[in-house]
């Protein structure tokens, strides 16, 4: 089963009942958000505790910070940028532990293509890309977000964002080939 | 080999885990995500009594200031006034040796 994602599912009113205090509201904005939040942490990482640990701290400053979200799609930026600012610092004050293939495999949801295989070894592989390209590439093809769009979420030039996904690409490719 | 559709299939977005929103929501209503803003009146009191303690710590800097400048001048009015009668018994003396001289 593959859920599909649309850019900013959220119904009609919950930011603003969340806002005013409503804690239903802004459960069904964790709700709605969660995947995302999660999963851009989890490809980053390639570790479920360690997501959930940095997806959760996302939503608790997305609650101290309702005040100043202005709109739906407003608030699902935000967490994009938030959670990716929050991937980059936990990495640099700790070292990335290694994750082996056993528990890449436990990881593995249901799966859409007929090779798992080749989707655990890309995770892995996505894993071990310097930060920069590992968040560029996450936001590429997990958010499906145009090189635009990346740029305005890591802060970095449009032609800065190009070159890390290029170059992600051809390591990617390189190492897959030597696989 | 299309990389570019076998990352799409790789990095698509998972689940979260199960119970997550409950767990985020525990969490703040504990109070977690209201700490930093739960005690503001913290903010001016600590702001108060550095302002407190600075005006003392320059209070008493500027009183040391100003004790070390009277202590000064007194000193120089103190060597002054020695001058000045030191001045005054030379005086003195020159006039006696110049009656002296004169007498005889």
């Amino acid at each position: 089963m593959t859920a599909v994602f649309t850019e900013a599912a959220i119904p009609e009113g919950l930011l603003a009942r969340a806002r005013e205090g409503d804690h239903s509201a802004f459960a069904g904005i964790v709700e709605e958000q969660e995947a995302m939040v999660f999963s851009i942490a989890f490809h980053f990482f390639n570790d479920r505790s360690r997501a959930e640990e940095i997806a959760q701290d996302a939503f608790l400053q997305l609650y101290r910070s309702l005040g100043t979200i202005e709109s739906e799609s407003h608030l699902v930026h935000w967490l994009r940028q938030v959670t990716t600012r929050r991937c980059i610092d936990s990495m640099r004050r700790t070292r990335l532990r290694a994750v082996s293939i056993d528990e890449v495999a436990e990881l593995a949801g249901p799966q859409r293509v007929a090779d798992p295989l080749l989707e655990r070894k890309l995770r892995e592989l996505v894993a071990g890309l310097p930060e920069t390209q590992r968040l560029v590439v996450t936001l590429r093809y997990q958010e499906d977000l145009d090189p635009a769009e990346i740029c305005r979420i890591v802060g970095l030039p449009v032609n800065t964002v190009k070159s890390h996904l290029h170059r992600a690409l051809r390591a990617l490719r390189r190492k897959l080939g030597d696989q | 080999m299309d990389i570019e559709r076998d990352l799409n299939d790789a990095l698509r977005r998972r689940e979260a885990p199960a119970g997550f929103a409950s767990r985020v929501m525990a969490r703040i209503e504990s109070g977690e995500a209201d700490a930093p803003a739960a005690h503001p009146e913290r903010k001016p009191w600590r702001a108060i009594a550095a302002a407190i303690l600075l005006t003392a710590v320059l209070g008493g800097w500027a009183a040391h200031q100003e004790s070390e400048r009277r202590a000064g001048e007194r000193a120089r009015d103190e060597v002054l006034l020695a001058l000045r009668i030191t001045s005054e018994k030379l005086h003195e003396a020159r006039e006696q040796v110049n009656e002296i001289g004169t007498n005889h």
